[in-house]
């Protein structure tokens, strides 16, 4: 793992809070990072589904999940504009959904693949 | 604990285990209230939103079979829920605490020790409990 790797990661996760909670455990560390990278993909795209279907419930749900996810792995912006979303649905506001949606895509592009670099080149 | 995020599994069990304890999982309410059925447990974590039965309608459903038998299972909720309207809505359920996620382990070890003491006080004796 090099540097790079850590610090690219470190603009979606606040690290330092990461390890407090896995208590410095790496092998926990490997392992949530492993399950969201299976996870978050599918629940993103639920979001994404829920919100072409014009479900607010759904999107309510889903967001609430994301929210929770990233917020246990201290990817905190990200959480916190997928509780945006999860309010806006609440709110039955269409554009607010739409808004946060944007917001919440814009900041996890990246996202994903600096998970899966600072994995990979941990396994190396 | 009742939980459905395979992350939030994964975290608290560990964090869990660290402590010493054995831990079973559920992914819903439905599983956690046919596990109470035939089980007890120093605590139960519940999840608020869970997929065919949520944790609200499980801990009111659990908290109605022990009128019945004056058994009382600590059951704490676990949720990202972070407004006071909700946590009111998990008490008001007659769930006995809180415990908000992310979850932060001193928040954990805090309920833990409250569960411990309640559990020592529900097993001295009257004669125990004396001043």
């Amino acid at each position: 793992m090099t540097n790079s790797d850590a610090a690219a990661l470190e603009k979606y996760v606040n690290m330092p809070e990461l390890l407090a909670r896995v208590e410095n455990d790496r092998e926990l560390l490997e392992d949530l990072l492993m399950l969201f990278r299976e996870d978050f993909p599918l629940l993103r795209d639920d979001l994404h589904a829920a919100v072409g279907a014009g479900n607010p419930a759904e999107v309510q749900k889903v967001a609430h999940t994301l929210k929770g996810m990233l917020a246990n792995l201290s990817i905190n912006r990200a959480a916190q504009l997928a509780a945006d979303i999860e309010a806006a649905a609440r709110a039955g506001e269409t554009l607010g959904i739409q808004q946060a949606i944007a917001a919440f895509d814009r900041e996890e592009t990246g996202l994903l693949a600096a998970v899966n670099t600072f994995m990979v080149s941990g396994e190396r | 604990m009742a939980e459905d995020n395979a992350i939030n599994q994964r975290l608290a069990t560990r964090l869990l285990q660290k402590r010493g304890h054995r831990v079973t999982v559920v992914g819903n309410g439905r599983e956690a209230v046919d596990l109470l059925e035939r089980s007890t447990f120093d605590l139960v974590l519940m999840d608020v939103q869970m997929p065919l039965l949520d944790g609200i309608a499980a801990t009111t459903l659990i908290r109605e079979r022990e009128k019945a038998t004056g058994d009382h299972q600590p059951i704490f909720a676990l949720t990202a829920y972070a407004v006071k309207g909700d946590q009111d809505r998990c008490i008001a359920a007659g769930m006995d605490g809180y415990l908000s996620k992310p979850i932060r382990p001193e928040e954990l070890d805090a309920v833990l020790l409250t569960c411990g003491s309640k559990r020592s006080e529900a097993n001295r004796s009257p004669a125990e409990l004396q001043p």
